[in-house]
């Protein structure tokens, strides 16, 4: 078992607060993840330390904090000046190679991610949602199938909310239903989630993992401290993930794993899904829960996420009758393929969560035809060669936003020029504004302009979804010129 | 008639459009739908068999007024009887089978603590050798015959609750399997061998629909079968009687009584039957003619054309049910319907297989004719969830071909209508 700290037998989860012997914490990162964190722990009385790469003029909401007791220094002067830390806590957007986080390891020093802190804090049961696409929508109507069996329920993590930040007005027995990142799992030793949701496993923030197997390793993490009793859903259709679930199930004193699938059971014979969809219905646990018709998210992807989060919620309780109501109420979620608007018989749709290929891809199959497709942003090291291909297929013409523009040209002039692919036209728009109003014009009824951009959006915004909404406000901006 | 044309005369495709339902592969489609011909099958079926029975009660009634009983006996019964089990189809029908999982498990409880208050004396009655029933004012309740009802709505719930999904043999034998077996030692007790036999058999069915490993499967067949013979030769007696079906005239007057006398009024029945009501072999000559034996006086009475219908009966219902059970999508409702039909084959197979002298003689009833209120109560219920599941249960759509071409036409498609195979414009 992971869990070398002391802790009372009787309580099952976490919640036994930080180790006495921690006096002074360092806090990597002036996120928002990492800003919660410091201003909880200053609440407990301990000297805390929030350091950035980012000057403290450039950070917002890093006066509160300092209100609270929390000192920030800059990155580079903890090289001169470290502060004798007993815990180091790692926002998730700190890389692992960041030089704090290496001389920490060095002197011995414990790393916790903000993740482990919040485990640390609370004594609910967390139910942590991973994978790599998906997540945001899965947590989301996690947290609505436990709101529609009337069960109080958080939604926390990358979705939006610090999971430190709700500390002080948090319930006991609260579902924490947290959206977890790989990132947020690589610093993680004693977290023990009452139900671990494995989505898919597709090459993603590989220039922060290296490579596939860390990162599958990273994931994994999620489920290393689970205990008989808890639930690890995970799905079969996803061959690394179905890998990772046969281990899991071998494992002595491990979780029960719940597997889904898209498939009806029989057509993967490692392991027989307890969730699958067969005959246009949806069964949860072996049993029929609602006909797919019943179901408002568009996608097979969208089903896998569905399946995922009526298991979870069964593993936590929830009823059947709740589950099905909540699956078939559920409409989706912001930033994630949102139509914005019509204009001129323009369909505008905002898809700025997707920040990888993956998710670029899942929203050109939800839009094939006669779509004007936005890409750009900061490279991930990913490889746009599938995105070429796919504009190939039904796409009008691809505007190119910010850093990630010139790789952008290079992968769709390879697949042009290597396999023959003659792509739709490509135009470098510089900024999200441009790309908007140069589609705007190109596009004609019954066309479509969707804001896919594959990348993430840490070159032009702040995060995603400040990106979501600059397309959105320009949406409304076309509307009343239009009018 | 079109000169210009001569040259591009061509078949065209005749397509005949197979009924492709016009839904999208989301739709959500029942049992009901995908295999309407099956439903009405079952209940079809039943039903006939059902007035069958009712006529040969009426036959068998007057053999009765011999002895100084009334003409209509069993008729009369009987036919209380089917009214009050077609009752209880109807309601079943209305009946979500999905909310009978927690009913499933209390129903078999209930069930194994009946069978054990029959072998507790005064509160039971014995009848034929065997002490089955429970009186319940003028009713009696014979729990061996919900015994069978219940080995198929637990084996369902059961096999195919999530703690099966490991697939070890322990979950599918704890509680399921050894429930079964202990109710099976029970009935055996009450020494009626043929309903034991008939829940034995339903048991390894029922484990085998829900997908229990081959060689585990076997193992436990094995067992069965081992301890069957076991019994059957610790006693001269019982097999005597268990063999005396391979020879059935060596002792007709003795053993074989039964199954000799049975035989002579097949015999009598020839081709097409001695007519309805002129049955010989049912004035006290065959015993249990009402009952176990009925389908001797069916032979008698309408030859071997009525006989075979009524087999022909049988295997259609098993055919629906068979053609329900694979197009079902959810294994509950799967396995219910396949147990239900299992029931109704299986004791129809052993008791024809008895009269006949195919098998040996068991004594059980024949499903939907037999006098015996608990048995058709029970055959009918078992309908009533067959149906039920069809009308709710999601279902496996038949692959549709999007279409079909009347003549052979599509031969020649392959070859780009008409000309040679990969027949293309030349290299310039």
């Amino acid at each position: 078992m992971a869990g070398n700290r002391d802790r009372p037998p009787a309580l099952g989860y976490g919640g036994v607060g930080v180790p006495d012997t921690v006096h002074r914490v360092l806090v990597l990162g002036a996120s928002r993840s990492g800003l919660a964190a410091a201003q909880v722990l200053a609440g407990m009385d301990l000297q805390v330390t929030l350091s950035d790469r980012r000057d403290a003029e450039s950070l917002a909401g890093l006066e509160a904090a300092r209100r609270s007791g929390v000192q920030f220094v800059r990155e580079d002067t903890l090289a001169e000046d470290w502060p004798q830390a007993d815990l180091v806590v790692k926002s998730p957007g700190v890389p692992e190679e960041a030089a704090p986080v290496v001389r920490a390891r060095a002197f011995g020093v414990p790393v916790w991610s903000e993740l482990e802190l919040a485990y640390a804090l609370f004594p609910n049961p967390f139910d942590a949602v991973t994978g790599t696409n998906g997540k945001t929508t899965t947590t989301a109507l996690l947290g609505h199938l436990f709101a529609t069996a009337g069960r109080p329920a958080r939604v926390l993590g990358n979705i939006g909310v610090a999971v430190t930040s709700v500390a002080g007005d948090i319930r006991p027995h609260e579902e924490l239903v947290v959206e977890v990142s790989s990132f947020q799992l690589e610093d993680i030793h004693a977290f023990r989630p009452a139900v671990g949701i494995f989505l898919n496993l597709t090459p993603d923030h590989l220039d922060r993992h290296g490579s596939m197997e860390r990162y599958l390793a990273c994931k994994a993490n999620l489920f290393a401290s689970q205990r008989a009793g808890d639930v690890a859903v995970l799905n079969l259709a996803d061959p690394a993930v179905a890998a990772l679930g046969i281990e899991l199930s071998g494992r002595p004193g491990g979780p029960r794993v719940a597997f889904f699938s898209v498939d009806a059971p029989g057509t993967v014979l490692t392991a027989t899904p307890g969730s699958w969809v067969d005959a246009g219905w949806m069964f949860l646990e072996g049993e029929p829960i609602l006909p797919l018709s019943g179901i408002q998210l568009p996608g097979r992807h969208n089903l896998e996420n569905c399946l995922a989060a009526g298991t979870a919620a069964l593993a936590r309780g929830v009823d059947r009758e709740a589950v099905a109501e909540g699956l078939h109420t559920f409409a989706g979620v912001a930033h994630r393929l949102e139509k914005a608007g019509t204009i001129a018989g323009v369909t505008y749709v905002n898809d700025s969560k997707a920040t990888n290929v993956e998710a670029t891809l899942t929203a050109l199959k939800a839009y094939p035809e006669g779509t004007h497709l936005i890409l750009g942003g900061r490279d991930k090291a990913s490889d746009y060669r599938p995105v070429a291909r796919a504009c190939a297929r039904g796409c009008r013409a691809v505007y190119l936003i910010g850093e990630a523009t010139s790789l952008m040209e290079a992968a769709f002039a390879e697949v042009r020029e290597r396999e023959g692919v003659r792509g739709p036209e490509i135009q470098a728009a510089g900024d999200l504004e441009t790309a908007v109003r140069a589609a705007a014009k190109a596009a004609g009824a019954g066309d479509v302009v969707l804001l896919a951009p594959a990348c993430a959006s840490f070159d032009q915004y702040r995060n995603f979804e400040e990106r979501g909404e600059h397309f959105r406000t320009i949406v409304e901006q076309l509307a009343r010129e239009a009018s | 008639m079109n000169s210009s044309g001569a040259h591009e005369v061509r078949t065209e495709p005749k397509r005949r459009q197979v009924s492709a339902p016009e839904r999208g592969p989301n739709a959500a489609v029942r049992l009901r739908d995908v295999a309407l011909p099956s439903y009405h099958l079952v209940w079809v079926t039943a039903l006939l068999l059902l007035i069958a029975g009712l006529c040969m009660m009426l036959s068998v009634s007057v053999a009765t007024t011999v002895a100084g009983g009334d003409k209509f006996v069993y008729v009369r019964q009987q036919g209380v009887t089917a009214a009050v089990g077609l009752v209880a189809l109807l309601l079943f029908t209305r009946v979500d089978y999905r909310k009978m999982r927690a009913f499933s498990v209390i129903f078999l409880a209930l069930v194994a603590l009946s069978l054990v208050v029959v072998h507790i004396p005064g509160a039971s009655r014995s009848e034929g050798g065997s002490s089955s029933w429970i009186p319940l004012g003028p009713l009696t309740f014979q729990p061996s015959e919900f015994a069978k009802l219940a080995v198929i709505l637990a084996g369902a719930h059961l096999l195919s609750s999530p703690r099966l999904r490991k697939g070890d043999f322990a979950s599918y034998m704890w509680p399921f399997g050894v429930v079964g077996l202990g109710m099976c030692g029970l009935v055996i007790l009450e020494g009626d061998l043929g309903t034991a036999v008939i829940i034995a058999g339903l048991l390894l069915g029922v484990l085998w629909i829900g997908g229990m490993r081959g060689s585990q499967w076997l193992a436990v067949a094995g067992a069965g079968v081992v301890g069957a013979l076991a019994f059957t030769f610790s006693s001269s007696e019982r097999m005597s009687r268990v063999l005396s079906f391979l020879n059935p005239s060596a002792d007709p007057q003795g053993t074989s009584f039964q199954l000799s006398q049975s035989l002579v009024a097949m015999g009598r029945g020839g081709w097409f039957g001695v007519g309805p009501g002129g049955s010989v072999q049912k004035f006290q000559y065959l015993p249990q003619a009402h009952t176990d034996m009925i389908y001797a006086i069916l032979g008698e009475e309408f030859g071997l054309l009525g006989a075979g219908l009524v087999i022909v009966l049988f295997g259609l219902f098993a055919l629906a049910c068979w053609q329900l059970a694979r197009r079902c999508a959810d294994p509950m409702g799967r396995h219910m319907i396949a147990g239900c039909g299992m029931l109704v084959t299986l004791q129809a197979v052993v008791n024809i297989g008895g009269v006949t002298g195919a098998l040996p003689l068991a004594g059980v009833p024949l499903p939907f004719i037999s006098y015996g209120r608990n048995s058709l109560v029970v055959m009918l219920i078992a309908v009533g969830l067959v149906l039920a599941i069809a009308k709710r249960a999601p279902a496996r759509p038949v692959p549709v071909q999007a279409e079909r071409y009347g003549n052979v036409t599509h031969i020649d498609r392959r070859r780009r209508d008409g000309r040679a195979r990969g027949a293309r414009p030349g290299t310039r």
